[in-house]
Order: C-alpha cells, then structure tokens, then sequence
C-alpha cells in the first residue's frame, strides 16, 4: 500500500504551539461512530482542540487538514465540511469493509533566535526558513515537528493495512486493534518510532468526560522494549491517548536542531 | 436444500460413531422476550450461539434481526449485539443461511435445534456455554451465559433469569423424540 500525505503546512501554523507547550490544550477527532455493521454509513467527525474531552471550547481543528484513509488505503472524501469558532466538522462515506483511520499529520519548522535583544521565532517549511534568511541568525536554533492526530472507524472485521508505517515520526501499531476494545480486559498497544520500537515512550491516556469527575483519572505508562505498553479500562467510553518524543539531531544548516514527534488518538472501549 | 444435507450429515454422523448416542439428540430452548411499557418499542434482536472454555464462539444456532429490510439495512443495528458481533457476527457474511431469521415479539420463543442440522453436535467433548444476547433499538441489552458440559451422554437441563431485556432462558438437551 502507498500512503501519501497531503502537506498539511497550513495546519501546523498555530497548532504545533497548543501541541507542544506544557500547557496543553488537547488535540481530538471525534467519530459518531467506531465501529458498524452492514456496509453503507456516514460518519460524522468532530475536529477540535479544547481542554475538556470531547467538548469543544477553545478553537476548531479545520477539516482541510484531515485526510480519510480507506481500508484499501485509497483516500476517502471529506463532505459537509464546517470550521466553526471552536469545532470543525465533516462527513465521511463509508463502503468498504475493514478499518479507515481518519488522519491529521502535521509536519514544519519552528526556529527560535534573539535578535537586538528581543525574542524572535518563525514557523514554516523548510525554503520558507531558508528564504527568511533564519540561519543565518545569530544564535538561532531550529525544531523540525512531525505529529499525527487520529482515530480509526471499522466496518465489520478490523484490518491493519492503514496502519502501515512510513517509518517517519511517532506511529501507531495495532498489537490489540483499537476498534476492539472492552473495558476489563488487557490490550496491547505498540508504537514505533521512526519506523523501529519506540522503546521507554511516555504514553498518556484518558477517558472523556472528564467534565463531570474531580479526579481526571490520567493513566501515563511507558513503553517496554517492544514499544509496547499494556493496559486495560475499568470503565467503557471514550478515551484519548497522547505521546510525544523529542530528540537532539545535530545541526541544519549551521543551526542547532531538534526533532519532535507526537501522536493523538483517539479510541472507543465498549462494556462487555 | 434442508433435508438432502440433513440426510447426508445424519448418516455422517452415524458412520463416525463420535459423541453418538444411539438414538439423535436435540438442544432445546426457551427464550422469554419480556413485555415492556415504554413509550418506543422495537422488538430485540437476539444472538443465540455457544462458547467454548476460552469464550471463543464455535457455533452460531440463531440471530433474530430485521432481515427482510430493503437494502440489508437491518445488518446497521447487528453491532449493538456486542458481544456476538465481535466473536462471530464480524466476520460472517449476512445473512446466515439456517442461522438467521426475523426478530420475534414479546412472549416465550422454543427453538428446536436437532443433531444432523446443527453443528452444536459435532462438537468435541468439553465445557461449554450456552450465550444468549439480546439488544433493543432505543433500548437496553442484556446477555445471558449458560455454562454446561458437553459429552454426548449427560444431557443437562439447565436456566438462568434474565432482568430486562430477556426473561427466563431455558436449555434442554434431550434425544429426538421423533428419531
């Protein structure tokens, strides 16, 4: 299967800053449903980025910057698309039997540097850094960020093709399928970084409607030398699963770099 | 259709003597769909099938959906039977022929299923569970497991009470009367 994705640069503008401060704001995509029966359906998906999940109320996630991936790994069309003030939304069509994973990549550069004593930064791709003349910048360092934004939506059986690693940045691997989750029961979850077991990764996950307890219930586990992490769900819902990893990768064009990479998910556990 | 392969897996059975009594055996059920005072009522869809010890599904004896729907439209609500879609129905190609049939009202329901036209009774001797599993559109869901051993000698009577969606669910193994 060849998976090709879109540049979602204009994406990255904006949200690489709520992805990776400390303060965080929660990236989502939220389907009507994760798994179905029958082969015809709409899907209808919520796109934000908030505090509480999944209730939009800081911004919208745009849906230009979502692609569908359709279990024989043909793009799906996005329809009925809306950005609002603090949700976008859109539809999909479903088909074909197996598993689409509805994708959010976003992938850029964000330089830093100190110029007549102020603090300058500047996001973009890499001709618009170097056009920008931002290397040649006087103590400027640069960070080259890949994350991914998903969640999966099966038809009848699971299947793991869309899940084919490009070998790039933090990636999901469907050791338990996340479309067959029950609560009380022991899943494995394997991530891969760049392409090999992403060993010692800090993965944090969460059930949604975190609105209505006191206590947020954060699981963070790390991954073993598999890259896996097991874990089971006391309660059914909706959950969201984030990690990130950041790595010093000597210099770009003179400066200073680093890599971050992350991946959000979300999923769907059912009560027996 | 039915009885060329009844015939045919009848004298089978025969032939490899395994797990045979000498006269046919049936599994018999009772499945009560309890009367509801609620403002929506759909009639449920209902899984029967049984499990093996590691509850993996090994046969399906009945699901009870909306198969007479245009455009195999009944097939949307199949995944709310959760546990029966996950262990079988997912992977199955709707509709099962001798398997599925249309939902049923309220009232108590007895299924026959007879040795030579279920697969129930090829199985291998060992712990079972009988699993019934009902959902309602804008309504609950329940299941009901009904462990048993399986030898072809002992014939249990067993049943368990359901709270909701199902009443009592009753299973009998007994011979064929009319073998």
């Amino acid at each position: 299967m060849n998976i090709r994705y879109q540049n979602a640069l204009s994406c990255f503008l904006g949200l690489a800053l709520a992805a990776s401060t400390a303060s965080a704001h929660r990236l989502w995509l939220l389907p009507s449903s994760h798994v179905l029966s029958g082969t015809d359906h709409w899907v209808t998906v919520d796109a934000a980025v908030s505090n509480d999940l999944f209730f939009p109320n800081h911004v919208a996630l745009s849906p230009e910057s979502i692609q569908i991936i359709e279990p024989d790994g043909e793009f799906g069309t996005i329809e009925n698309a809306m950005k609002g003030h603090i949700r976008g939304t859109f539809d999909f069509h479903v088909s074909k039997e197996g598993t689409y994973r509805v994708l959010n990549q976003r992938e850029g550069y964000f330089a830093r540097w100190t110029e007549d004593g102020e603090g300058k930064r500047m996001r973009g791709d890499l001709a618009e850094l170097k056009e920008a003349g931002v290397f040649a910048k006087e103590g400027v360092a640069v960070m080259k960020s890949l994350s991914r934004l998903e969640t999966a939506v099966t038809v009848n059986n699971p299947t793991v093709d869309v899940f084919a690693s490009t070998g790039e940045g933090i990636e999901f691997v469907p050791v338990t399928h996340p479309n067959d989750l029950f609560a009380n029961e022991a899943v494995t979850f394997g991530f891969l970084l760049n392409g090999e077991p992403a060993k010692g990764l800090e993965v944090e996950v969460v059930r949604g409607d975190d609105r209505y307890r006191d206590e947020p219930g954060l699981q963070t586990l790390v991954t073993d030398a598999e890259g896996q992490i097991e874990i089971s769900f006391d309660q059914p819902g909706r959950y969201w699963l984030d990690t990130s990893s950041s790595q010093d990768a000597g210099t770009l064009e003179g400066a200073p770099l680093s890599l971050r990479y992350g991946l959000t998910m979300t999923f769907e556990v059912l009560p027996e | 259709m039915k009885t060329k392969t009844q015939s045919a897996l009848k004298a089978a059975l025969l032939s490899t003597g395994c797990l045979q009594s000498t006269a046919a055996l049936q599994l018999e059920t009772t499945i009560e769909i309890p009367r509801l005072s609620v403002a929506e009522y759909h009639r449920p869809y209902v899984a029967v099938w049984i499990e093996d010890s590691g509850r993996k599904a090994v046969e399906n004896l009945s699901v009870l959906y909306d198969v007479k729907m245009s455009n195999d439209e009944g097939e949307t609500w199949l995944k709310d039977l959760r546990q029966w879609w996950r262990k079988s129905g997912r992977s199955q190609d709707m509709p099962i022929d001798g398997v599925s049939g249309p939902t049923r009202p309220p009232g108590i329901h007895r299924i026959v299923y007879r040795q030579g036209e279920s697969g129930f009774f090829n199985l291998p001797a060992g712990n079972y569970a009988f699993v019934v599993e009902a959902s309602r559109e804008v309504g609950g869901r329940e299941m009901i497991r009904i462990p048993f051993e399986w030898d072809g000698q002992n014939l249990p009577e067993l049943s368990a009470q359901g709270s909701r969606e199902l009443g009592t669910v009753t299973f009998k193994l007994q011979t064929n009367p009319e073998s």
